[in-house]
């Protein structure tokens, strides 16, 4: 039973590379192509995730042995979506501008499959600390992730990063890229870079 | 007993629901109380900031300044239907005998239709009545990168001295025409949607402006001196102009 006890080091070498919930899991798309054209809002949502994921592990984790198998979808909703409401209002509270340009998308944390998906293939089989290390490990590979591709895109949209000028005037900004398909294009690319690297990889091993 | 057990199991359900509700809505509760003076106190600054830069006025950063200002300077008026008009006057009084103050300009609530819902800003409209000062979007769901952009300070401060019937051109076009402005590449529901909201408020503002001042003698006076003066300065310009 102890050999099985997930190791903090494995645990984060799975969800950054390895067991990377977008690149491997193929989660979280819809965000990675909806708030990735501003590269400011994609850290702020970054940060939501990875404050949701590990929260949610942590106390999903803690009841594991109490919450009824019937009704465990709904609790974990509940609690998921509690931990959002926090994060909404805490950014609401102290970051104002930010909240209301990110608007509905934090919200949106609750539908992410990637937390759901966490709590129920990690964080109701394992303890809670290293359930919130699977969490935080997840969130941290889904940002890195949303964080390259958000770069490219409002590069190439908009000229800028962070909101600050880049490209200079002599820049024609991509419009496609501040639009759906941009994300689309460039996350495709980004897959089929690193997944095909990690191919390479597995066969250079055996 | 086997009932026995599938009822108990039934009843810990229910239970365990009911408690683990109660703490998620007890912390969701405690956590929005301690926040909540602080998120009405950023939203009232952002909305007293965005109208201050509607009506062209230097912004100041702490909250003291802020209220002082709309204390003195800035009258709401609730006496149209459907519309939140504001009077901007002067600080200190420009004719110290009367102690009148000039009219600033006027500020109107606009409602707009976008591409995914509606966009809310401060209108500022100059005190003839004519012209935009400049506008301040406050709320809006747009697509963030493009059609989002209408919250960017140059695209508000374009709008000083347009005129209607507003048209949108493509965006870098910066004409020196007074009825057009710049668009956003990519965005043109939500220009189209902003544009419809300026050029309703341009042709609403003379009728909303004359229905206020019927409350307010003092701002009738200060509308008056200003229409007056404008007249004024028109008929000398014209003298000058003739040969």
């Amino acid at each position: 039973m102890s050999a099985a006890r997930p190791k903090a080091g494995r645990v984060f070498a799975d969800g950054l590379l390895r067991n990377n919930p977008v690149f491997v899991q193929v989660l979280g798309i819809c965000s990675t192509l909806a708030v990735t054209n501003v590269f400011e809002n994609t850290l702020v949502m970054c940060i939501g995730l990875v404050f949701t994921t590990g929260l949610s592990n942590f106390s999903l984790s803690l009841l594991r042995s109490m919450i009824p198998g019937r009704i465990r979808m709904i609790v974990e909703t509940l609690v998921i979506a509690s931990w959002v409401i926090v994060f909404d209002i805490i950014i609401k509270a102290t970051l104002p501008e930010i909240s209301k340009a990110l608007g509905a998308y934090v919200g949106l944390i609750i539908t992410n499959c990637i937390v759901m998906g966490r709590a129920e293939a990690f964080a109701l089989a394992n303890k809670p600390l290293i359930s919130m290390a699977d969490g935080i490990a997840n969130g941290l590979g889904y940002s890195w992730v949303l964080l390259a591709v958000a770069f490219v895109r409002e590069l190439l949209g908009s000229g800028s990063i962070l909101g600050a000028r880049v490209l200079g005037e002599w820049w024609t900004n991509w419009n496609i890229m501040v639009m759906a398909p941009g994300g689309f294009f460039v996350l495709a690319i980004l897959i089929w870079i690193v997944r095909g690297r990690m191919e390479r990889n597995k066969e250079g091993a055996r | 007993m086997k009932f026995a057990t599938k009822r108990a199991e039934r009843l810990y359900t229910i239970l365990f629901m009911f408690l683990i509700s109660l703490f998620c809505i007890s912390i969701l509760t405690a956590v929005y109380l301690a926040s909540r003076e602080r998120i009405r106190n950023n939203e009232t600054l952002a909305s007293k900031r965005a109208l201050l830069t509607a009506a062209r006025m230097p912004v100041p950063d702490d909250l003291r300044t802020l209220d002082e200002i709309f204390k003195n300077q800035v009258s709401e008026y609730t006496n149209v239907p459907g519309s939140r008009i504001f009077a901007v006057r002067q600080g200190a009084s420009s004719d110290p005998a009367s102690g009148r103050r000039r009219i600033l300009g006027f500020v109107f609530e606009g409602r707009g239709t976008g591409l995914w819902g509606e966009i809310r800003a401060w209108v500022g409209v100059s005190p003839d009545r004519k012209q935009l000062m400049a506008v301040a979007i406050t709320a809006h769901s747009e697509t963030p990168g493009l059609g989002a952009r209408i919250d960017e300070p140059w695209f508000g401060r374009q709008f000083s001295g347009k005129a209607s019937p507003l048209v949108a051109r493509p965006e870098k076009t910066r004409s020196a025409i007074q009825t057009e402005f710049d668009g956003i590449t990519g965005a043109t529901a939500t220009i189209e949607g902003v544009r419809g909201m300026l050029n309703s408020i341009l042709s609403n503002a003379p009728a909303a402006v004359n229905l206020i001042i019927r409350f307010d003698a003092d701002l009738s006076n200060a509308v008056s001196m200003h229409d007056s003066n404008a007249a004024a300065l028109t008929a000398l310009q014209a003298k000058e102009a003739q040969p």
